[in-house]
């Protein structure tokens, strides 16, 4: 670490004479490494102060957008006491996280392990190189692939499927005989940008009707135009109206509502509804005699199996209202299968690539409720435990390698410096 | 469906909305079935949907609706108080401004308004002939409070036979309601077995007192 | 000369620092002004003062001694833990903590009197339309003064809190006027708890003159008052005389039931200490497991209070009998831990350990003019036995602490100040004994105190108890204690190179070191190499800090601003790292930039709990402009340092460019 050459040393060429040397040069640079660090660094602290003012998704979302090359980070006022956050925006233009990352992840691999100039000194550091190249991969892979979301399920109930923190969907669910046969999905990737105004129509296949979004507002409650006058004009169906609600510091609290009308595959408007991922029960649609559910929710994850539970319990700090601890006892219903299991604070359950962490119970103002409910944060992810092999790989490379410095440095004979 | 089929409609419909943000998409995605969808809450109405339990009881007991729910014939012109909790709002029938049922199975019965023309007797000597009972005149019946005046109150029991081909039943007893406004004649009847429509007396009273036009 | 000059500023500034240091240290020993006479004020005697300091009750979930609860309640109210006042002939008494809760409890009367409540802004009583015609300027007043306006004060705070449940932030009158609202009602529950005995209870049969019976003997006869009412329900409606009575009991439930907990559970499963208005109620809706232990419980609290109607040698009896019977029923784990916290509120180790540091920097003072010799050798014995000492204390006192709540020792904010003081003078004693050059020897001392100054400050603004148990959330195990222990310690690593890193840069502009290369190489190479130990540290630290979060919360990384300030560090260090490989950094870049790695370490310890999101949110901050003040001193230095580099480099550029021109002047003359 003290006196590294140039890990590059080859003779120099013109850059002129190769072209494509010249850039796998740059990219394996450790100047361009200083630099990368900077700007991650940069991005850092930005990314901490933006959420505050914007929220911790929106900032990931903009942050590490693969669409996007830069971006503009937005910073509140700290110093502002009284009032809500005033964003301030920063009119340098940040390199997207998403991109600095792929390109940090390069100049790694080609200039920290492939023309990094290997010797047995360097071994320490050679693991420190790999196993950040490692985290970057997991990182990657945890970013196009995860799956994460809540399952709420009271004392005595069972359920199967867990709900996203942020996307919403329109569901449109056939029925036959009263029950549920199939159901569609209009998935939150073509309703997102919706936000703020824009129309979209979803051509339905395998459906005897199309819909129409015309309206679609990020936080709304679904309200009574008799009670709850609509204040900027809104478009009133059937008595109630979409009520743009405030922007909450959280985002996972917010839920989104929508206009909506029910076309024939003609382009006949059959109907028009409101749909809110609040409402409480789905709307009923009939087309060709037939009848239809639409609702609007947080997208769900089926899980591979059911769980049931059984019994929560919270334990509260005696003489205060904090939890000190809670657990739950849940059954595994997985096809024949039945599997009594404790989750706990710090002991989550695994099982068919699904974590269960017990993240959360209600209600929580009630001392003494008829009825808890249990809240699990549920996450499927490939690359779960590749942070942990990691982690002690590069643990093993920086101890090393520190350890060996220090000992070189301890034992060199030199003159003491003059006080 | 997998969760991985989707990832080519996903990819799809990603690159098509970054690309150009196309007002028009194909949708074929669908999810398995999961618990929440055992049990579907089927034709809810709108209050349904999106009032809350304790605002939507409340509300269907001052009767008023923020919705079409009641609109088969076009909005009711009445509004009015439930008095009891088993009391319920039946489908518009023909000649029935407002349509109520009360109580269930055996003891079930049935309250509602009408409006008509005709002179006051002719009809109380309608609703005595239909319980078999003699008729009373006018200014011996009892009274009570009608839409804001003073309203005649008929009482017979028997067995009633509603004419007009429909079939009569045995131990019904009615309770009814009448007064001059605006020129017509408001009426409301309750009819039930003869035990229920006596024990429920008070309620009557208490619709019909709170009955008023919107 | 113009080292002559560095060192008379560097003096200065020094001394500065020193003295500001020690007196904010010792601010709370400060003399008060305004102190107010209460002629008619009988001190406590020493004997009955540490009997009911040595009470325990059950606070925060925990069991802690009186004297503790007290202390912070005045802290809370008053933002220190000493009333001066006049007594009686002009004398000075000092009233302490538990002094000032017995005269709540027992001498409610001149309790009032006392200057209880702090008021730092004159706009806070303003817009609550309190007014006094007082003409001096001051900060403290007395619940007598206040009392009136308590409607006024709860009404508008109510307000408040509204607001702020609706996520609007509060202007700082807004703020205090809450924080005033929640010290009066305090006062007010502790004033009045003792009610029930003064009172007692006034029994009406009939129509003329009750007879007044205490609460014990009213509670005895619960079963048949609860008979008497059900009874009466049924016949259709409760006699107005039971409604009188039920009236009175709800009365005294109000105002025991809240900020008092003296009463042991009857049970052995269960945890949680009554206070007399809990137990009343519980008795009355038969909730009780013991009702006669309820009684005798409400009893013994009535004769403490007879006991000290009598007199001093009765009341202290009576303490030591009512502490006996608490500590016997509390269970032998409690009574050690009480006696152990009271042992640690005692020895103060965090005082003695600034005391001794502030020994040190004057032993580094006089060094700093006489370092050679034996003047000079017995002056660094005397800064290494000193900060020694002081590393010490410290290091006694988180040991002290682990012994009274027996949990790992760095759970919150506070717990964190003496873990870094200790771990930056330990890290700058070993430096000292690799290198030998002195630098970290005289920066120790100075750090221990910053650190033990900042330790008093910061409790004194939290006025939170940093023993009481933790959030759920952080309730573990391994994991916790070591991600906490080795991401702090990164910190600690983080600001002693950011120390050494300031040293360059004063001893560069300031001259101090006479243009000494190999002084200025030795000083780089200790700031390197603390921030490669900075980097192991804060690497290691912020991926386990990972790790447990994935088994707690579901997820490795969250963006959370904790999380986000540790990677800050990482980051930053291999910037300084990579940076020199590449031959960007040299000596003023590795120096510079390991002083703005102090910024970036302050950042991530104190100022991400000031940005309120994300789960780690949990650590307590008042005072907050002060970071603002460290943030601008340390960037003015910083830049400046840079700007002096540039000058000086330009400069060095100037002189050899003139030399060149000089030797190109006298050509080939020369002999070849």
């Amino acid at each position: 670490m003290e006196n590294s050459n140039s890990p590059n040393s080859r003779p120099k060429k013109s850059a002129a004479s190769n072209p494509l040397e010249a850039v796998v040069k740059f990219l394996s640079s450790t100047q361009l490494a200083t630099f990368l660090l900077l700007a991650l660094f940069v991005l850092t602290w930005f990314a901490t102060l933006e959420q505050t003012v914007n929220g911790l998704k929106p900032m990931m979302d903009k942050y590490f957008n693969w669409k996007e090359l830069f971006f503009f980070p937005e910073i509140g006022k700290p110093w502002q006491k009284d009032g809500a956050m005033v964003p301030i925006t920063i009119r340098f233009p940040m390199p997207s996280g998403f991109w600095l990352c792929v390109l940090f992840t390069i100049n790694l691999t080609l200039g920290g392990l492939i023309r990094f100039r290997k010797s047995p000194q360097k071994i320490g550091i050679l693991l420190s190189h790999f196993s950040i190249v490692f985290l970057m991969v997991a990182a990657g892979v945890t970013k196009f692939t995860e799956k994460r979301g809540a399952l709420q399920i009271y004392e005595g109930k069972v359920s199967d499927a867990a709900r996203d923190y942020h996307a919403e969907v329109i569901e449109i669910s056939e029925l036959a005989d009263g029950k549920v046969t199939k159901v569609h999905l209009v998935d939150w990737e073509f309703l997102k940008d919706l936000r703020g105004g824009g129309e979209r129509m979803f051509k339905l296949s395998n459906l005897p009707f199309d819909l129409k979004v015309t309206n679609l507002v990020e936080n709304a409650q679904v309200s009574p135009a008799q009670f709850v006058p609509p204040v900027k004009g809104e478009k009133v169906i059937d008595g109630f109206h979409l009520k743009a609600l405030p922007r909450a510091k959280e985002t996972e609290a917010h839920m989104a509502g929508v206009e909506l009308s029910v076309l024939s595959k003609g382009g006949e408007n059959l109907q028009e509804l409101l749909l809110g991922s609040r409402s409480l029960k789905p709307a009923t649609v009939s087309v060709d005699g037939r009848p239809y559910l639409l609702q609007m929710r947080k997208k769900l994850w089926p899980l591979p199996f059911k769980v049931q539970l059984d019994d929560f319990r919270v334990e509260r700090d005696p003489g205060t209202n904090r939890a000190a601890a809670y657990e739950s006892d849940v059954t595994r219903l997985d096809g024949v299968e039945t599997e009594e299991v404790l989750i706990q604070m710090n002991e989550p359950m695994r099982r068919r690539g699904w974590t269960f962490f017990q993240a959360n119970w209600g209600p929580q103002d009630d001392p003494n409720p008829a009825e808890y409910y249990s809240v699990f944060e549920v996450v499927h992810n490939p690359a779960d435990h590749w942070p942990l092999w990691s982690l002690l790989i590069s643990m093993a490379g920086l101890i090393g390698h520190f350890v060996y410095k220090l000992t070189l440095f301890l034992t060199k004979p030199r003159k003491s410096a003059v006080s | 469906m997998k969760a991985r089929a989707f990832l080519p409609v996903l990819f799809f419909g990603l690159v098509t909305v970054s690309c150009r943000k196309p007002d028009e998409v194909e949708i074929s995605e669908t999810r398995v079935l999961t618990t929440l969808d055992e049990e579907p809450a089927v034709n809810a109405t709108s209050s349904e949907q999106f009032l809350p339990p304790e605002v939507l009881s409340q509300i269907q007991a001052s009767g008023q609706s923020l919705d079409g729910s009641e609109a088969a014939a076009g909005s009711s012109a009445w509004i009015y108080l439930l008095p009891a909790a088993d009391w319920k709002e039946a489908d518009k029938a023909p000649m029935r401004e407002v349509n109520l049922t009360f109580g269930d199975g055996e003891q079930a019965g049935e309250v509602y308004l009408s409006v008509s023309g005709g002179g006051l007797q002719p009809n109380v000597d309608r609703w005595y002939r239909q319980f078999g009972a003699d008729t009373q005149p006018i200014a011996e019946l009892g009274r009570l409070e009608f839409l804001g005046k003073q309203g005649y109150l008929v009482e017979a029991t028997g067995r009633y036979e509603p004419g007009m081909g429909r079939p009569g039943k045995d131990g019904q007893a009615l309770l009814g309601a009448i007064v001059e406004d605006q020129g017509r004649l408001v009426t409301v009847k309750m009819i039930g077995p003869e035990a229920d429509v006596q024990a429920r007396r008070e309620q009557f009273v208490k619709f019909v007192a709170s009955l008023a036009r919107k | 000369m113009r080292v002559v000059v560095g060192k008379i500023i560097a003096l200065v500034l020094l001394v500065g620092l020193l003295l500001g240091l020690f007196f904010k240290g010792v601010e709370e020993l400060k003399p008060q002004k305004n102190v107010v006479s209460i002629p008619e004020y009988a001190p406590w005697s020493e004997e009955v003062i540490d009997l009911a300091a040595s009470l325990p009750v059950q606070e925060g979930g925990r069991i802690k001694p009186l004297e503790t609860r007290a202390s912070y309640a005045m802290l809370q109210m008053r933002g220190d833990r000493r009333i001066t006042i006049e007594g009686k002939g002009g004398e000075k008494v000092r009233v302490g903590p538990t002094a000032w809760m017995l005269d709540i409890f027992f001498r409610p009367e001149i309790a009032a009197e006392l200057p209880s409540f702090r008021v730092d802004n004159a706009e806070v009583l303003k817009s609550l339309g309190i007014e006094f015609d007082d003409r001096k300027k001051r900060d403290r007043y007395s619940y007598a003064e206040l009392e009136t306006h308590l409607p006024t004060v709860m009404q508008k705070a109510g307000d408040y809190q509204e607001l702020s449940s609706r996520g609007a932030d509060l202007t700082p009158v807004e703020e205090q006027t809450l924080d005033l609202a929640t010290s009066l009602q305090t006062y007010f529950y502790l004033t009045n708890y003792f009610n029930f005995v003064r009172e007692g209870i006034i029994l009406r049969a009939g129509e003329g003159e009750g007879k007044k019976v205490s609460m014990s003997t009213v509670l005895a006869t619960s079963g048949q008052i609860v008979d008497a009412i059900r009874k009466s329900q049924e016949s259709g409606g409760i006699p107005p005389h039971i409604n009188e009575l039920l009236m009175q009991i709800d009365q005294s439930v109000m105002s025991s039931k809240f900020v008092f907990h003296p009463l042991p559970p009857t049970t052995a499963e269960e945890e949680k200490w009554s206070s007399v208005g809990e137990l009343i109620e519980a008795t009355l809706t038969g909730q009780i497991a013991d009702p006669n232990q309820a009684v005798r419980d409400v009893q013994r609290l009535e004769e403490l209070y007879d006991a000290y109607r009598e007199g001093e040698k009765s009341f202290a009896k009576n303490l030591a009998d009512f502490r006996a019977s608490t500590m016997t029923r509390a269970g032998k784990d409690a009574e050690r831990s009480v006696d152990t916290e009271l042992s640690f509120n005692r020895v103060d180790w965090f005082r003695k350990a600034l005391y001794t540091f502030s020994f040190g920097a004057l032993a580094l003072l006089v060094y700093l003019f006489i370092h050679e010799g034996a003047v000079g050798k017995w002056l660094r014995v005397a800064l290494w036995s000193f900060t020694s000492v002081g590393l010490f204390l410290i290091l006694a006192g988180i040991v002290h602490r682990y012994m009274v709540v027996l949990r790992p020792p760095v759970t919150n904010l506070y717990e964190t100040i003496p873990y870094i003081t200790a771990g930056t003078v330990l890290l700058f004693l070993l430096v000292e004994l690799a290198t030998k050059n002195r630098i970290a020897l005289v920066a120790a001392p100075v750090v221990g105190m910053a650190g033990m100054v900042l330790a008093a400050v910061f409790q004194v603004a939290a006025a939170s108890d940093s023993l009481d148990p933790l959030v759920a959330v952080l309730r573990s195990n391994f994991w916790l204690t070591t991600h906490v222990l080795t991401v702090t310690f990164g910190y600690a690593a983080g600001l002693g190179a950011a120390v050494i890193g300031f040293i360059y840069i004063f001893s560069r502009v300031l001259g101090l070191d006479g243009g000494d290369k190999n002084f200025r190489r030795a000083i780089t190479r200790m700031t390197y190499g603390i921030i490669c130990f900075t980097l192991v540290l804060s690497l290691i630290g912020t991926v386990l800090g990972g790790i447990w979060a994935n088994y707690s919360w579901g997820r490795f990384w969250g963006w959370d601003p904790k999380e986000n300030g540790a990677l800050m560090i990482v980051l930053w260090t291999l910037f300084i790292l990579h940076g020199r490989a590449a031959g960007l950094l040299r000596e003023w870049g590795v120096n510079l930039a390991a002083a703005f790695g102090g910024v970036v370490v302050t950042f991530s310890w104190f100022h991400v709990n000031m940005l309120g999101t994300g789960l780690h949110s949990y650590g307590f901050t008042d005072g907050k402009e002060a970071i603002w003040y460290f943030y601008g001193a340390a960037t003015f230095v910083i830049v400046g340092g840079m700007a002096y580099s540039f000058w000086e480099s330009s400069q060095q550029k100037a002189k050899k460019a003139a030399k060149k021109n000089e030797t190109a002047k006298v050509p080939a003359n020369e002999p070849a």
